[in-house]
């Protein structure tokens, strides 16, 4: 019983964990800034990279579990930044046949002499 | 050790938060159910981004578990922004999938639309031709209808039997045409002027000047009256010929201008003489010089 009370408050008192790994949020925020991040999620993006700082400023003053959640966060919003990119690249190379096809109508239009009914 | 288990047991309990009933409800967790339930239905989530949909079911079960723990609610909070981001992840990458998808659709409409703009422009291409053949043409038959126009008029001006000269064209109606020292004219006279009046009726701008000549014998006074009733004479021909008299203009010179020798009979003979001078095209004949 003293034992279990024992191993209880040492588990209460402060956590011994390992320093976090930082690679694979660095990562995603790097690939999230290659993937144009920066213009189209600025805030997901900003959101990331300061949640990184703090998960270093924790990781510096020993915190490792508020340093390991800061970095999964950092991580996980990197990986949405660069998502919100890749999708407003795919949906600007649309909208962009989009026009192209338009102008090219209006070329057709142009070229061909007007007929009556239309 | 039985009567101190009880409470000993309700202050371990007391001292693991919560043990007692169900975990509170977590309003961070609820909103990423609520999202991940919302994705899970959308067809489009489902078809165009699987992998990414259950990743996110996976961080929702392990906020889930992290919460029937009781783990905390900043535990909590956490892995429920975890599952809340990797649902947005779904949804931001079933939209790129679909949109690529599209770009397919789209690129072979745009190449189906660039063939008929090929084909518009070519059609437009065969008109303008077809619209320049028509103008070559039109130019080639009016060239040669003014080249037709230019070999009449000069069959007709053959046909005058007149001079050119700088001052345009010159019929010269001679001496024998009239009556011996009168302004009468022969009856012989009218073939003479006939080419002329055919001439004049053709080409409706022209106009003529009709210019009397007489040699030095006499005096000059009455050489300038004979030449000039001479130069009358043959415009009221022309006229009853058919010719509107604004068109001809008569003028006396009496001896003045001899084109021949006045001491010999044929040299004078050269002198009594009408000249018909025959406007250009735009009706003027330049005055006579001295």
């Amino acid at each position: 019983m003293l034992l279990a009370l024992a191993l209880l408050t040492a588990g209460c008192a402060g956590s011994k964990l390992p320093p976090p790994d930082m690679s694979a949020a660095r990562s995603a925020i790097a690939e999230a800034d290659q993937s144009g991040a920066s213009e189209a999620a600025p805030l997901v993006l900003r959101n990331a990279r300061q949640k990184f700082e703090q998960a270093e400023r924790a990781a510096e003053n020993e915190d490792y579990e508020a340093a390991r959640f800061l970095a999964d966060q950092a991580q996980v919003d990197a990986e949405l930044a660069e998502a919100k990119a890749r999708s407003a690249t795919a949906m600007a190379a649309v909208e962009e046949l989009r026009e192209s096809i338009r102008v090219l109508r209006e070329e057709i239009n142009r070229s061909r002499p007007s007929s009556g009914g239309q | 050790m039985h009567r101190l288990a009880q409470p000993l047991t309700l202050f371990l309990c007391l001292l693991i938060a919560g043990c007692g009933g169900p975990p509170r409800a977590n309003p961070a967790l609820t909103d990423a159910r609520e999202a991940y339930t919302t994705a899970a239905n959308d067809a489009k989530i489902v078809s165009n981004a699987p992998v990414a949909l259950q990743e996110a079911e996976e961080a929702l079960r392990r906020a889930v578990s992290v919460w029937e723990e009781k783990e905390g609610a900043d535990k909590v909070n956490h892995y429920a922004y975890i599952a809340h981001q990797r649902v947005r992840i779904a949804e931001e990458k079933a939209n790129q999938r679909a949109a690529e998808k599209e770009i397919e659709t789209v690129r072979n409409e745009r190449q189906a639309v660039v063939l008929e703009a090929r084909a518009a422009e070519a059609e437009a291409a065969e008109r303008r031709a077809a619209a320049e053949r028509m103008r070559a043409e039109a130019a080639r038959a009016e060239a040669e209808a003014a080249l037709a126009r230019a070999n009449e008029l000069a069959a007709q001006v053959n046909e005058l039997e007149a001079e050119l000269t700088k001052r345009g064209l010159v019929l010269t109606l001679g001496d024998v045409l009239f009556d011996t020292g009168q302004a009468t004219l022969k009856p012989g006279a009218e073939r003479t002027t006939e080419a002329l009046v055919t001439f004049l009726i053709e080409n409706p701008e022209r106009n003529v000047m009709i210019e009397g000549f007489t040699d030095s014998v006499g005096s000059e006074e009455m050489n300038l009256g004979l030449s000039q009733r001479r130069a009358d004479a043959v415009r009221t021909s022309l006229i009853e010929q058919g010719i509107a008299g604004t068109r001809i203009r008569t003028q006396g010179y009496g001896e003045a201008y001899p084109v021949a020798d006045n001491g010999t009979p044929a040299g004078r003979q050269q002198n009594r003489r009408v000249e018909i001078v025959i406007s250009d095209v735009d009706g003027t004949i330049p005055a006579r010089t001295p």
